[in-house]
Parts: structure tokens; C-alpha cells; sequence
């Protein structure tokens, strides 16, 4: 199966959130509240897997999970309810869920979202419409959009359709696909006339995957189980030596032995 | 039994009283009710206390089981079964405080069963299950000793646990070590998120060094505790030589925090004069450099005060040191910053009283600490009796103690529990947990209209003063509705609408209800919350009017029934004009007296009704874009923002 | 002013001090059985007269039973009972707040009917304090919240009487009915801590005297120890 992705070209888009409506039905969603856990009412949130971010000039950008080819939320989680499809989408299995929120700690763009009015809470966010990808369908929101705003396709064609864009409307665009390469490129990119770093929790991410900074530390557990236990184990068997073969020389002077530690301070 | 033992006790258990109110809240209510943690805080302060700060405080158990076991220094002999059961009630504690934070504590088994090598979190949870299971067995000799245990089945189990006491002991340095670090290993992944005086890829070895210095000094701190608590002497030699100790490994901290910030070249965002900044000195100077500067000095060692200065400073600025990393240092949007609630401050207080009491109850109990129990073989039966044997003096000093310390505790507990039931009563379980979004009044500019096109729809902008008015455009003052100072704001043309419905007359069309003495009252005055209805029934200026307490009868009619709102006289009856009868929206059936819907339900209420009305009296004239949004919703470009500015948030940014 | 500080008595402070009643009843009937439970084991007699102890108790209830020998303090005690049980638990604005609460809610008493028994209410409970003071015997064994508890029962008893009927009070309605809910509070605080608890533990009083009766089996020589009187015959 070819990875898939979504491309969103923020000037096509016209700010009129039937992406938004298409996944509320599609989820049954229910109703936006004003919460005290998010900034505004039509932040993303456990009852909103994706929201227009409005900026200024007319500027309509479409927020979701980027479904990253190397998440930082699937390697975080320690039960893997969090999985990468070979599809593209990243998606989550409630029932596997701890509700430990590291996924939510992790993300480098803050997406997931958590049903904090809850007292059975679940992880909440764009599964990128896995179960109608299976159905051969479309995502519902990139269904939804009147302009084609967001497409829906297999993600090498989509970065070539950014790029070649990008190249016939020279001016247009930044000359940037956001979300190809960075922290090794995410399954929702964007072509867009401004800069959309602040989409990322701070700007400037590089393009090393989140998950090989962690591994870099994780890969020194067997060697530290091997060396702290094995040099443990070695100090004590010669110390314990030691103090036998002391005793056993001269029994009388085991007094002082034990008190060598007091003397030294 | 000890007044101040007596007294602590008596708080310990009024806190554990706080502790299981709050549970209940916590588990029936879910998180949200009962902390203050955010999407964009999902971890706060029972992950950075009692995880974070707990398995760092509990370090002193492996910490001490490898002085003494692997280094055979005898002299600390006496520190090691009450690090050990420190460790112990810790990571107990560790244990309650992950199930209060876990959003689905009931699936903790998962970690087992699906195992995932990638995790360091699932390390973490291992390392931590293993090492509570070693806690337990180097833990249970001094269990299996009472006399209770002395009895076949148990002796053989107490033999081959002091057999098995060097492997458990390696086994649970291995264990300690391990997910010591792993704990900072978690922020490995979020570098974009943490400030990067706290971010380092060396941070592993950063959590592991101050969790052993912090050790060190918890033993020292755990010393004083007893000393105050039980009368125990403090034993100045040792404590010395782990003052020493920990000097070392509080230097070696210090040097590594700061080479690894000098390496990568961020050493100068600590001295930038920024908040971060000075908390990172403010955290490494009271955690690490003061006592490992004042622990290197003999004199200082070998004073109790400096001692437990220098301990209390290690244990405040390692937990600040933990609280930044996961916390404060994490980047948040402005306007989302956090600070925990009460509960969860209580939560957290709770189980550190619990582990209190267990503590004390093993060390009233059991032979935690070799030295008091010299004289007897078992415990506290042996004790020589004080005095004679009965004497009606004893008696009376006795008698009140011991029957009335269950009495003192249960009643401090039920009193906290109560009060907590009381507090929470009053914003949790009866209130919603939405926020209040108060209204702004809509405010009046200087814009232009255009003609109407195709479907109705006109061109309106703010007029620039610079810029002349277009052909065929008119100037208008138009009507800002932008209830919330977002930048989703409506131009609307009072002049229009009065001109389409008629006239003044019509004015009674939208303005549906008036405040005395007031006409047209506007919008912001009834519906004063954005999102959330409204109470705007004033009960003390009706009874003012209708002569006090005589006047009640009034509207409470029936004296039999309750006297609130439902069985009330309806407004109506003497406010014939509320709400008024030509109004395009009528409240609905059956909703509440006097209370008014949210702000933005009352504007698309009101708008968009009529607008679907006109588009369905006249198609051809209005076009189906009438109803829409976006009819209303224009966007403005940024040199009209600015004009409207500081009213539009965007503008405000900008 | 005053509709904030009611509403403060009605929300939380109610609720607390319910609370307080609700969990510390159960406190006391714990502590008295595991009490009871602890003499009886250490008891050298350990055949209670459970039986007989039950008939006793339900004799003690009625008021033709063991009282009859004192007629009036029977009848004023019964008739006090009757209407402090009755009447915050079956007038119709009480209810009316149970059902608005916990959406519960059972038959009520007529208005004039509560009006009558507000009234023996406060009449017995001063009563009660009159007896008690007025026989020697009764004054020798009293001590202060003997006193004070039938006044502290008859305050919400008055200031409800006076919410009925907002004509005849001469103070404001808000200040009333203040002091009506903080009294009733106060009574809830109370009821664990005070000799109110008897609501919750009169089946065990008469099995907690017998018991009390019936000493350890080293008793004697116990207290021959403490008088220095070892070696003494007995």
C-alpha cells in the first residue's frame, strides 16, 4: 500500500470550515464549549479534530494532525496504542490506551487533544479518516472542501504536485513544502504565500525524526544493565574479599576496619 | 506516644480525610474537574511531585543498599533499613500517584502485556514495577521478624531472603539507575518543547547524578525526621561522611549541567537576565553549587544546622530542578499558563501523609531502627515498663491517649472530609466547568456600504480617512459586533435595518426586552457571556420594589410550595411587554425565567432566523448566500484591522 | 449582601455539615461496637443478656414504658421527639429542597399541622431545660450542653416558624432565614460530636452499661496492685 497523505494549499483555502462541519458529522462530534483547558473555542479539542487557523489578510490555515512518517506520539507510547499505518495515518486504539498523555507531551506540533471532562478519557485526534481509507474513500474533510483547497492522494504525487506548483506560479508561493522533510516529513503538508512556522510548537524544526533522539539514550539501557550490575557485582565480591582476608589476618584489629569510613571525614 | 507524634498524626490523618473526598471527585469527575492540566499542559503537578520528585526524593534506598552492602561500610549500618523502607513507602507512593494521574488507571496492565522496546516511558514503568517487587523482598526481613513470623514456614523464607540480600541489593542498584535517568530521558523527545537551559541529550546523566546527591541528602533529612519524631540520636559521624559524599556528587552535577550548556554553546541564555534564565541559576545555585560549596566545609558537616540546611536545600532545588523540566521550562502558548489546583496540591499531600503514617506505624511496630531495641529481643513489648507496674496516675496519663488517638484521628479525618465536601460542592460539583467569556459591547465606526449585488450582498469596510469614498458607496456609522474581541467581528448597518423594517417602530423587532427606565437596550447588557446563558434576574431589586418581605407573596404565591423560579408568578404576568410580542425571536418554551442565552446564540438566533426568512420570502432578490456566514463574517484586510484596532485581536498582534 | 451570605449557608456550609452528620455518625456507631466488641472479649462474664437489653431499649422508647413514673418529664420528652423528627423531615419546603437536590422526595405534612408542631417543638424544648433544672437530682448530673442543646435545638425551630410567616416577623426575611440555616448547620455539626449522637447509638446504650458491668478477669487483683494492697486478703 502507498503511503497517502493530504496536501493543503492555505490560498486556495477560504476560511468556510465545511472541512470542520464534515468531520464533526463524520465523528459525531457534538458541541464546541468554551473549556478552561483550551485557548479558544474553536481551538482544536477533544470535540474538534480540525480547526481554520485565521491570520491576518484573509489568511486561512488548516490545522489537523500531520501524520508524521516518524511520530514522536507512536514511539512515546508504551503500550502502543498509538500505531503508523503503512497507509499513512497515525491512529489510536482506545482500548489499549493508559491515559498516560506522554503522546500529548511529545508532539512537536501540540495536536493531540484529551477528553479532560471525562472520567473514562481517551486520546482525541485526526486519524486522517482511517477507517474510510479502508472503504477506498476519501477523508471527509478533503471530501468536504468546496475549493480543493485540501487534496487527498498518494504522498510522493502530492509532494510533486506541491513542488510543481510552487514552480508554475513563481511569486505565488514560498518556495517551501512544509512538512517534506522536516523531523522527517509528515503525511499532511502544506504549500502556502506565508510562513506557517508558527504551526510548529517553535519554529526551525530540523530534519532529524524526533524518535532518534530518544533512541540515542534508550539504545544505552542493555550495556548500562551489563555495566552498573557488572561492576556492582565486582566491587563488592573484591571489597567483601578484602574484608575477609583482614579478618582473617588479624581478627583483633576488626574494630578499627569497620570504623575506617568515620575516620576518613 | 509522643504530643508531637500525637499532633502530627492528628493532621496526617485531617489530610488523608482531604485525600479520599477528593479521590471520589477525581474518579467520578475526571481530570479536568479536578485539576487545572490543559492540552497544552498535560503533565503538571502530580507527574513533576509525586513521579518526578518522588522517585528522586527515594533514591536514598539504593543510594545507602550500595554503601553498605557493596561497600561494606558497616557505620551506616543503622541508615539502611530506614532508607530502604523510605524507598519503599516512595515508590509505593510513586505507584498511588500514577493511578490519580492516568487517565485509564484500570489499564496499567497493558505495560506488561504489550510491551513496546521503543518507549522509554515503558522502561520507565518496568524498571519501576521490578524495583518496587526488590523493595518489597529487601524490605520483608524486617516484617518476617516480628514475632509473629517466628514460626516454620516463615523462618525458612526469612533464611533465604538474607541469602539472596547482594543479588537483590545489585539487581535494585541496576533498576534505580536505569530508570533514574530514563526519567529525564523522557524530555528526549521534546525538544522544541522545553526551553533549552533544561534540554540537553545529556539529560539522562543529569537526572541520575542530582537523584543520587539527592539521595545522600534525603538519608541525612530522613535522620533529622526520626531524630525529631522518635528521639532517636542523630549520628553526626556518618551524616558527616554523607554530607561528604554528596558534596562530591553535587559538584560533579553542577560541572556536567553547566559543561553541557558551555558545550553546546547555550550557556549565555542563563546569565540573559531572562525569567528562564535566572530560575536555571536560581535552581542549580540552591540545588547544587550553596550546599555542595557549604558541605565541603568540615565545620559545616559535622553542625546538625548546616547539615540540615544544606539537606534542605539539595531537596528544594532537586525538586525545582524536576518541576522546571517538566513544567515550567515546557513551552506554552501566552494566555495558557498553569498552576496547579487545590486538589491536586491535596492528592499529592494525601499520599505523602499516607506514607507518613505507614512509615510511623512500621517504626512503632517493627525493628526499623536496630539501636532502640538493644535491650529486647521483639520489638516494643520488650521495652523496659516505665514505673510501676498499675498506678492509678499511669492510668490516667495512659487512658486518654490510648483511647481517644482513634477517637482524635477519625474525627480530624471525617472534619477535613466534610470541609472538602463543602469546598468542592461549590465549584465542582454543582457548577459547569466552562469558562466565562464576558461580552463586549458592540461599538460603534465609520465605515462605507456598497450597493447591493448579486444576492444581496453589499461591499462594507471601515473608511480610511486617506482614502476618498468609492462610487456608489455611502458612508454609514456601522455597528462592530465582535462580542469577544476576536477577529471574527460583524460590521452591521443599524441605518439599513431600520430602513427595510420601517422605521423607529421596528427598533422592538430585535431589541425584545428593555431594562427599566432604558429603550433599545443592547445586547451585551442581557446577554453578558459569550458562550453561556445568563442569570439576569435581580431577586433583591424585585423584593426592594414590591415592599420587602410582604412583597413575597407576589410572585411566590402557593406558601405550600417551595419558594423558586419554576413555581414563581411568570414574568409576564406583570411585565406584559417581556419579552415583546412582535419580537423575531421568542425565547423558547419552557426555558428558564429570566435567564438569557449566550451571546453569540442570541446574535444567530436573532440574524440569521430573519435572514432565512427573507431568503425564503424572496429567493430571487436575496440569492442563497443571504443566510450563509460569510454574508456577515467578512474578513478584513490588515490596514482595516489596524484601523479598528485595539478592538480586533488580530490587529493586536500585529 | 445578606443573599450572598445565604446563599453561602445553603451551599457549601450546608453541605459540609451534612457531610459532617453523614460521616460521623457511622464514626461513632464504629467506635461503640469496636468498644463494646473490645469489653466484651476482655470481659470475665461474657454472657450478655442481649435479649433482655433490646426489650429494655424499646421500654425506654415509648413513653408509657420504664418513664411512667415521671408522667410529665415522659410526655415532654415523647412530644419533643415527636416534633423535632417530624417536622424538618416531612414540611413541604424541606422536601421540596430534597427533591431539587437529589430529585428525591416523599409525602409532606399539611402547612398548619408543621405550624402546631414547630410550636410543641420550642415549647418542650424549653420545657425540658425547666425540668432539668428545677429537680435537684436531674441538676447535680447535668452539664452544660445538656442545657444548651434542647435551646440550640429549638433555634431553627422558632426562625423557621417566623419564615412561615413573614407577617408576624419583625426581622428581615434574609437575616432569618440565615439564622435558620446556620442553626440547622450548626445542629448537623453537632449531632456527631455532642450527646445528639444518641440518635445513632441508643440500640447499643443499654448493651454498652451491661457490658461495663462485666469486669476483666484480673480485675480485682489489678486494682489491689494499683492500691499497693497485693498480699492483702480480700
Amino acid at each position: 500500500m502507498t503511503a497517502k497523505a493530504i496536501l493543503t494549499d492555505t490560498t486556495l483555502c477560504i476560511g468556510c470550515e465545511l472541512c470542520v462541519e464534515a468531520c464533526r458529522r463524520e465523528y459525531k462530534l457534538g458541541e464546541d464549549k468554551p473549556r478552561p483547558w483550551k485557548m479558544r473555542i474553536d481551538d482544536l479539542s477533544a470535540t474538534r479534530y480540525t480547526t481554520i487557523v485565521r491570520r491576518p489578510g484573509s489568511r486561512f490555515i488548516r490545522l489537523q494532525c500531520r501524520h508524521c512518517r516518524q511520530p514522536a506520539c507512536v514511539s512515546v507510547c508504551l503500550v502502543g496504542a498509538m500505531q503508523k499505518t503503512p497507509e499513512g495515518p497515525v491512529i489510536y486504539d482506545p482500548n489499549r490506551c493508559i491515559g498516560c498523555r506522554y503522546c500529548m507531551m511529545a508532539c512537536p506540533y501540540g495536536i493531540p487533544r484529551y477528553d479532560w471532562d471525562k472520567p473514562v478519557p481517551f486520546v482525541r485526534k485526526c486519524t486522517l479518516c482511517y477507517a474510510r481509507l479502508g472503504q477506498g474513500r476519501e477523508p471527509a474533510c478533503v471530501e468536504a472542501c468546496p475549493t480543493k483547497a485540501t487534496i487527498f492522494g498518494a504522498r510522493d504525487d502530492l509532494v510533486a504536485e506541491a513542488h510543481r506548483r510552487i514552480r508554475e506560479s513563481p511569486g505565488k508561493y514560498i518556495d517551501k513544502v512544509v512538512g517534506e522533510t522536516e523531523i522527517g516529513g509528515t503525511s499532511v503538508i502544506y504549500i502556502s504565500d506565508i510562513p506557517l512556522d508558527f504551526l510548529a510548537w517553535s519554529p526551525g524544526l530540523d530534519r532529524t525524526p524526533l524518535p532518534d533522539l530518544t533512541w540515542v539514550a534508550l539504545s544505552k539501557v542493555p550495556p548500562m544493565v551489563l555495566g552498573v550490575g557488572g561492576v556492582m557485582a565486582g566491587l563488592w565480591w573484591i571489597i567483601d574479599r578484602r574484608v575477609k582476608l583482614a579478618e582473617h589476618k588479624e581478627p583483633e584489629h576488626k574494630a578499627p576496619e569497620h570504623k575506617e569510613p568515620e575516620k576518613k571525614t | 506516644m509522643s504530643t508531637r507524634r500525637h499532633v502530627l498524626k492528628t493532621i496526617l490523618w485531617a489530610i488523608m480525610g482531604v485525600l479520599a473526598v477528593v479521590t471520589v471527585v477525581r474518579f467520578l469527575r475526571g481530570l479536568g474537574a479536578t485539576t487545572a492540566l490543559t492540552d497544552v499542559t498535560p503533565w503538571g503537578f502530580w507527574i513533576a511531585f509525586d513521579v518526578m520528585s518522588g522517585v528522586a526524593l527515594a533514591a536514598g534506598g539504593f543510594v545507602l543498599a550500595a554503601t553498605f552492602y557493596i561497600f561494606h561500610m558497616e557505620a551506616y549500618h543503622p541508615f539502611t533499613r530506614p532508607a530502604i523502607l523510605t524507598a519503599f513507602l516512595g515508590y509505593i507512593a510513586v505507584a498511588v500517584g500514577i493511578m490519580y494521574d492516568l487517565g485509564l488507571p484500570w489499564n496499567i496492565w497493558h505495560t506488561i502485556f504489550f510491551p513496546q522496546f521503543r518507549s522509554v516511558l515503558f522502561e520507565v514503568a518496568m524498571c519501576v514495577m521490578l524495583y518496587l517487587t526488590v523493595l518489597a523482598l529487601e524490605f520483608s526481613p524486617v516484617i518476617l521478624e516480628h514475632r509473629w513470623f517466628n514460626r516454620p514456614p516463615f523462618t525458612a523464607i526469612y533464611a533465604l531472603l538474607r541469602k539472596a540480600t547482594i543479588p537483590l541489593v545489585i539487581t535494585g542498584i541496576v533498576l534505580s539507575s536505569l530508570h533514574q535517568s530514563s526519567l529525564g530521558s523522557l524530555f528526549l523527545i521534546a525538544p522544541y518543547r522545553l526551553h533549552p537551559l533544561w534540554y540537553s541529550p545529556i539529560i539522562w546523566i543529569l537526572f541520575l547524578v542530582s537523584a543520587i546527591g539527592l539521595g545522600l541528602m534525603m538519608v541525612t533529612a530522613e535522620s533529622f525526621f526520626s531524630s525529631w519524631m522518635f528521639g532517636h540520636r542523630l549520628r553526626m559521624n556518618q551524616l558527616a561522611g554523607l554530607g561528604k559524599a554528596a558534596s562530591v556528587v553535587l559538584f560533579l552535577y553542577a560541572t556536567l549541567r553547566l559543561g553541557d550548556l558551555a558545550v553546546r554553546g547555550t550557556l549565555g541564555s542563563a546569565i540573559d537576565g531572562s525569567w528562564q534564565g535566572n530560575l536555571f541559576l536560581f535552581e542549580l545555585v540552591l540545588g547544587a553549587l550553596l550546599p555542595a560549596t557549604l558541605l565541603a566545609f568540615r565545620g559545616v558537616r559535622n553542625s546538625p544546622a548546616g547539615l540540615a540546611a544544606s539537606a534542605a536545600m539539595t531537596v528544594l532545588g532537586t525538586i525545582g530542578y524536576r518541576f522546571d523540566v517538566c513544567i515550567v521550562a515546557f513551552y506554552r502558548p501566552e494566555g495558557m499558563s498553569y498552576f496547579p489546583s487545590w486538589m491536586e496540591v491535596a492528592v499529592s499531600l494525601g499520599i505523602v501523609a499516607g506514607a507518613v503514617l505507614v512509615f510511623i506505624f512500621f517504626v512503632e511496630r517493627l525493628r526499623v531502627y536496630p539501636e532502640e531495641h538493644e535491650s529486647g529481643e521483639h520489638g516494643e513489648e520488650a521495652r523496659p515498663s516505665p514505673g510501676p507496674v498499675f498506678n492509678p496516675g499511669t492510668v490516667r496519663a495512659l487512658l486518654p491517649l490510648s483511647l481517644a488517638a482513634p477517637r482524635f484521628y477519625s474525627i480530624a479525618f471525617v472534619g477535613a472530609a466534610a470541609a472538602a465536601i463543602g469546598i468542592i460542592s461549590g465549584n465542582v460539583l454543582h457548577a459547569d466547568p466552562s469558562v466565562h467569556t464576558p461580552v463586549s459591547a458592540a461599538r460603534t465606526l465609520d465605515g462605507v456600504v456598497g450597493p447591493p449585488t448579486g444576492g444581496h450582498l453589499r461591499d462594507v469596510r471601515v473608511l480610511q480617512k486617506d482614502i476618498p469614498v468609492p462610487d456608489g458607496y455611502k458612508a454609514m456609522p456601522l455597528l462592530m459586533i465582535n462580542g469577544n474581541r476576536d477577529d471574527r467581528l460583524v460590521l452591521f448597518s443599524h441605518d439599513l435595518h431600520i430602513t427595510k423594517f420601517g422605521g423607529l417602530p421596528s427598533c422592538v423587532k430585535c431589541h425584545h426586552e428593555n431594562l427599566p427606565f432604558d429603550k433599545n437596550t443592547t445586547c451585551d447588557k442581557c446577554h453578558r457571556d459569550m458562550y453561556n446563558t445568563t442569570d439576569t434576574f435581580r431577586h433583591a431589586s424585585h423584593v426592594a420594589k414590591l415592599g420587602g418581605e410582604k412583597g413575597c407573596v407576589r410572585c411566590h404565591r402557593d406558601t405550600n410550595q417551595v419558594k423558586d423560579r419554576a413555581t414563581a408568578t411568570a414574568c409576564s404576568k406583570c411585565h406584559a411587554d417581556v419579552p415583546s410580542q412582535e419580537t423575531v425571536v421568542k425565547p423558547k418554551e419552557g426555558t428558564k425565567k429570566g435567564v438569557a442565552a449566550g451571546y453569540m446564540d442570541a446574535m444567530h438566533g436573532l440574524c440569521i432566523t430573519c435572514h432565512r426568512q427573507m431568503v425564503q420570502q424572496s429567493p430571487k432578490e436575496y440569492g442563497p448566500d443571504f443566510a450563509r456566514c460569510a454574508n456577515c463574517h467578512r474578513d478584513f484586510d490588515a490596514t482595516q484591522l489596524l484601523r479598528m484596532g485595539p478592538y480586533a485581536e488580530e490587529a493586536r498582534r500585529k | 449582601m445578606m443573599e450572598s451570605w445565604l446563599a453561602l449557608a445553603r451551599g457549601p456550609i450546608f453541605i459540609a455539615a451534612f457531610s459532617f452528620m453523614v460521616l460521623g455518625l457511622p464514626r461513632q456507631v464504629g467506635i461503640t461496637v469496636w468498644e463494646v466488641a473490645r469489653a466484651v472479649h476482655r470481659a470475665g462474664d461474657k454472657n450478655i443478656p442481649y435479649r433482655k437489653q433490646i426489650a429494655a431499649t424499646i421500654g425506654w422508647l415509648i413513653p408509657v414504658g420504664k418513664l411512667w413514673n415521671q408522667v410529665l418529664f415522659s410526655l415532654t420528652s415523647f412530644l419533643f421527639h415527636v416534633a423535632i423528627l417530624i417536622v424538618p423531615i416531612f414540611l413541604g419546603g424541606h422536601i421540596a429542597l430534597w427533591a431539587r437536590g437529589l430529585g428525591v422526595s416523599w409525602p409532606a405534612i399539611s402547612n398548619p399541622a408543621a405550624d402546631v408542631l414547630t410550636i410543641v417543638a420550642i415549647v418542650t424544648a424549653v420545657a425540658l431545660v425547666v425540668q432539668r433544672i428545677a429537680s435537684r437530682p436531674t441538676r447535680a448530673l447535668s452539664r452544660f450542653q445538656d442545657y444548651a442543646i434542647p435551646l440550640v435545638v429549638a433555634l431553627p425551630f422558632a426562625s423557621g416558624f417566623l419564615l412561615m410567616h413573614p407577617s408576624v416577623n419583625p426581622f428581615s426575611y434574609d437575616a432569618t432565614f440565615f439564622v435558620h440555616v446556620m442553626s440547622g448547620n450548626l445542629l448537623f455539626v453537632l449531632i456527631p460530636i455532642t450527646k445528639l449522637s444518641h440518635m445513632v447509638l441508643l440500640p447499643g446504650v443499654q448493651i454498652v452499661s451491661e457490658v461495663a458491668w462485666h469486669w476483666p478477669p484480673d480485675a480485682g487483683s489489678k486494682v489491689a496492685a494499683a492500691l499497693g494492697k497485693e498480699s492483702e486478703p480480700i
